[in-house]
């Protein structure tokens, strides 16, 4: 069984925020030229969404 | 410009536009122009499935010129090879735990302190039972990684289901698996 049929059968909802808060988040840290911005949108400021989204998330869970 | 996704040891069939630069027993994978957050990500967990050990790279380095590269990875190497070591043949399972809040009387701050602490120690005990399943684990507020064997996953799930059962005032969420990204810096 291949990583990516395990990855489908486990993962039960799997969201993209996971996959972008990790890329953005996590990892190692390698200094180059830093990038400032992702489309025109500060990185600053998408960290914070993310936050954002993160914490609704929880507390959708929480109330469920 | 060079975009750096992760560093990967072993050999490695590497995707169309990617190609690899040998930095000692490890290789970093680059990558021509400026690709978005989810591309990277996307590409990193390509490279799980093909890799022996996968280190991901945190979105954002990104060098004018080889030399550049080469002189930024040089005195991380040592660190960069322990890693990959440790995190060889294993992928990152995430779990997220949230405890599902009981009722309680409101006017009762004890009760209510009570209820938390009780909360806490599930999520204690399905931390440190998840943990005893894994090579490592990292844990943070609502959210759990382990490193995980990739033979090990269904185990591991399974594992999950279980205590999902015995912990019934807990909801606990598996994502992944994962490249290794909580295990990708030096701890």
């Amino acid at each position: 069984m291949s990583v990516v049929e395990r990855r489908q059968s486990l993962a039960q909802e799997v969201t993209l925020l996971d996959l972008v808060d990790r890329v953005l988040n996590k990892g190692v840290v390698v200094t180059g030229d830093i990038t400032l911005a992702v489309a025109d949108v500060d990185l600053v400021y998408v960290g914070l969404r993310l936050l954002l989204a993160s914490a609704a998330t929880l507390q959708r869970e929480a109330e469920r | 410009m060079i975009h750096l996704y992760a560093f990967v040891s072993g050999s490695t069939a590497l995707d169309a536009g990617l190609e690899a630069r040998p930095f000692g027993s490890l290789a970093a994978v680059v990558g021509q122009g400026e690709p978005e957050p989810l591309e990277h990500g996307l590409v990193v967990e390509r490279l799980l499935d093909c890799a022996e050990a996968v280190l991901p790279v945190r979105f954002g380095a990104r060098f004018a010129n080889d030399d550049e590269l080469a002189s930024a990875v040089a005195p991380m190497l040592e660190t960069l090879e322990q890693r990959l070591a440790h995190v060889a043949g294993c992928v990152e399972v995430g779990v997220r735990m949230v405890a599902r809040h009981e009722p309680v009387d409101s006017g009762d701050g004890a009760a209510y302190m009570r209820a938390r602490l009780t909360e806490q120690h599930a999520l204690d005990d399905v931390h440190r039972a998840l943990a005893a399943e894994a090579r490592d684990s990292v844990r943070a507020d609502g959210e759990a990684g382990y490193l995980v064997s990739r033979d090990d996953v269904d185990a591991f799930a399974s594992a999950v289901e279980r205590l999902l059962e015995s912990h019934p005032s807990l909801d606990l969420l598996c994502t992944g698996p994962w490249a290794p990204y909580s295990f990708a810096a030096a701890a």
